[in-house]
């Protein structure tokens, strides 16, 4: 029986070429419909974080009494489907959230409206420019600005450090192996772990940022993922699995680390908020830090969220104010606090000088802060989102079937270059 | 002894059933473990202090935040009118509706393919069968757009009108209605009575079999149904529940806090299969003898 993500990744690609037929040109500012409106949120993500939006959305609506928003959470799972099935529809929410390349995405299909019509100068001048250049379409268009932010963060248990002669958490890539190695040596059978697209291209992402490559040029028009920088960083991510005995499954890391199993995680910023609740006995013992940092310097990939308004809505310009108010101090506390009290979570808005109010640990905000100063986006250039699987395939392939990184990266850039146009 | 060595014949079955059922037990015992227990490591088998958390927590308040404290599977989807019930209700009306329409359609035609004088029946006959060869993945986008412009997305038409056509169930009914002899259909039109009523009155009360086996066929895969409720639910209030378990599941596996909640989910949406199987089971066995399906 086929899997239900392969479905629905077929039903996208189907929907896809189905909605080349059904769109048309729905990105320019419409009139507002008269009178109140009453405007569907699809957020993605879990059902607290849609809990603590509609908090956020019934504030709005204090301020804005012909406005009234309802929030209702999709998963991560089918979210992309849907969304996409109401783009080439025309029909379903007036405002949904997801995945920071969906915009450009169902914009360029015509599902959703250009926000630069509705003036959002000010959201990006509070932007860190990496994240709103991986919103913005080569043509220049917004169709949804960054909602929220996960960021890459090194989690380590320092008893298990120390007991292992490791006195600080390593900051180098060469520290990193030499740690997995003594940890190895102390008794912890699997010292390092990997989440948040384990083994697939996006951790491989943070090796190329350190070694200073890229996957394309800044204007978009050349495929550099076959650089020296980048085999360089394939051959070190590849050896955290060959050598230093990574797993390449997706882990369980609270779990792991809880039982000593694992003394370092590389992995997402939202596993902070589930540990202490989700392991108890973990409480106190674990820290974190940025990165380890590669021959370039620290570099990490950002993802999370944008917010946008369907191209369909009858009420755009209401629409897209709301997902312009979501950038207010008053937004930003209210999430935070909401996200937090319901799900645990932490919530990072895309205005990093927010970032102190955010519910974590002095540790953990520094992290994130330092974390903050060398991020890079997912890349807008076309065919990237077609592109991504390719590649991940093709490293992939340098683990699993030895292949040589040069060869593997020349067939990914082929891909690139092909889906590049 | 020979009872034992056939007993001792029949031990790897025992201990193939019993991996089928272990996820099961796991699923149900799960639901009743209190938060703190499942996290447990070693894990318990047996819930040491069973609790009721996972479909309505006491403690439980949106505005306080408490750690190992999550909302009950009842006390979710605030803005559904009935919250998880809504979902299994859906799921039930819609399951019944199918299985009922579509069956009355599918022996409508296999009355027609097989006991009327109908020009190039085995034409439409073969086009039937042969409809039956193309995956359903590709009439999804069809469906889904002509659904769309009828303006059926997020309604009950939307969800039972495209299931009625049944390829499967029509050819299943005429391979059984060619059973039944002729001469009972000639005997009724001799005694005056019209089509509808031979079908009805005389028919239908012979297929009984045929169609019990296939209500249970239609009725499990309509409740398990997921991809085409999926793109056509757009409001909350729609849903059925693979849908809501599936979004229950996705949103908030991160979470092991979340696990009692998600198998108190699983275990109410497979109730109903259960006890369903269980009360047809004969009817069941039969079917996939009558219809050579294998597992």
């Amino acid at each position: 029986m086929m899997h239900r993500r392969t479905l629905a990744a077929a039903l996208a690609t189907m929907l896809l070429a189905a909605g080349c037929t059904t769109t048309g040109t729905g990105t320019t500012p419409r009139q507002d419909a008269e009178g109140p409106a009453e405007l569907l949120f699809w957020n993605t993500g879990s059902d607290e974080q849609a809990a603590a939006m509609q908090v956020a959305a019934d504030r709005y609506k204090e301020l804005h009494q012909d406005v009234t928003i309802k929030v209702q959470a999709i998963a991560w799972d089918d979210g992309h489907a849907k969304v996409l099935t109401a783009a080439t529809s025309r029909s379903g929410p007036d405002i949904v959230s997801g995945g920071l390349s969906w915009g450009i995405e169902f914009g360029e299909l015509g599902g959703m409206i250009d926000l630069n019509g509705y003036d959002v100068s000010q959201a990006k001048q509070q932007t860190r420019p990496e994240l709103w250049n991986s919103i913005t379409s080569p043509g220049g268009a917004v169709y949804g600005i960054p909602m929220d932010m996960t960021l890459y963060v090194f989690y380590y248990r320092p008893d298990l450090l120390q007991k292992a002669g490791v006195g600080a958490p390593p900051a180098t890539w060469a520290e990193l192996f030499t740690a997995v190695d003594k940890l190895k040596a102390s008794g912890v059978p699997t010292p390092l772990v990997e989440e948040w697209g384990t083994f697939e291209w996006l951790p491989w992402f943070n090796y190329l940022k350190q070694a200073g490559g890229s996957l394309y040029s800044d204007d978009c028009t050349q495929v550099t993922i076959n650089s020296e920088q980048a085999v360089l960083a394939t051959t070190t991510w590849a050896d955290q699995y060959r050598k230093y005995g990574v797993p390449k499954a997706t882990v369980d890391v609270g779990a792991g680390l809880a039982k000593g199993e694992y003394a370092m995680a590389i992995g997402a910023s939202y596993l902070a908020g589930g540990f202490d609740s989700g392991q108890p006995e973990l409480k106190g013992k674990w820290q974190t830090a940025p990165l380890p940092t590669g021959p370039a310097g620290a570099g990490s990939f950002v993802g999370g969220k944008i917010v946008g308004a369907m191209s369909y809505t009858e009420h755009p310009q209401a629409a897209a104010d709301f997902v312009k108010w979501l950038y207010t101090d008053e937004a930003v506390e209210i999430l935070q606090r909401e996200v937090f009290t319901r799900g645990g979570e932490l919530y990072i808005s895309p205005r990093p000088e927010l970032l102190a109010k955010a519910n974590a640990s002095d540790n953990l905000r520094q992290t994130l802060q330092t974390t903050l100063n060398s991020v890079t986006g997912p890349p807008n250039c076309k065919g990237w989102e077609t592109s991504g699987a390719e590649v991940s395939k093709r490293l992939q392939a340098v683990v699993n079937d030895n292949a040589d990184p040069r060869t593997a990266l020349a067939e990914a850039a082929a891909v690139m270059q092909g889906n590049l146009g | 002894m020979t009872r034992l060595k056939g007993e001792l014949i029949r031990l790897p079955l025992y201990l193939a059933g019993l991996t089928m059922l272990v996820p099961f037990y796991w699923m149900a015992s799960a639901a009743f473990k209190p938060v703190p227990e499942l996290t447990r490591n070693p894990p318990s088998f047996v819930p040491g202090d069973p609790t009721l958390d996972a479909f309505h927590e006491p403690a439980w308040d949106p505005g306080v935040r408490a750690d190992q404290v999550v909302a009950g599977l009842f006390q979710r989807y605030p803005d559904v009118p009935g919250g998880f019930l809504r979902f299994m209700g859906n799921s039930l009306f819609v399951a019944a509706a199918i299985t009922v329409l579509s069956l009355l359609v599918a022996a409508l035609a296999a009355y027609a393919l097989t006991k009327m004088d109908l020009p190039g029946r085995r034409v439409i006959f073969v086009v039937v069968v042969a409809s039956m060869m193309i995956p359903w993945q590709v009439t999804l986008v069809p469906n889904y757009l002509i659904v769309r412009n009828l303006e059926w997305l997020n309604s009950y038409p939307g969800y039972i009108v495209p299931a009625l056509a049944k390829a499967f169930v029509v050819f299943f009914l005429v391979q059984y209605m060619r059973s039944i002899p002729d001469d009972l259909v000639h005997a009724a039109r001799v005694d005056g009575a019209g089509e509808f009523r031979i079908w009805w009155r005389v028919v239908m009360p012979l297929m009984r079999p045929a169609l019990a086996a296939m209500a249970i066929f239609v009725v499990l895969a309509e409740w398990n149904n997921f991809l085409w409720p999926l793109i056509i639910v757009q409001d909350d209030t729609m849903a059925n529940v693979p849908v809501a378990l599936s979004r229950l599941n996705a949103s908030n596996a991160f979470n092991p806090n979340n696990m009692a909640v998600i198998m108190a989910a699983s275990l109410l949406t497979s109730l109903p299969t259960v006890i369903f199987f269980l009360a047809f089971q004969k009817h069941f066995t039969r079917g996939i003898a009558l219809s050579g399906i294998k597992g």
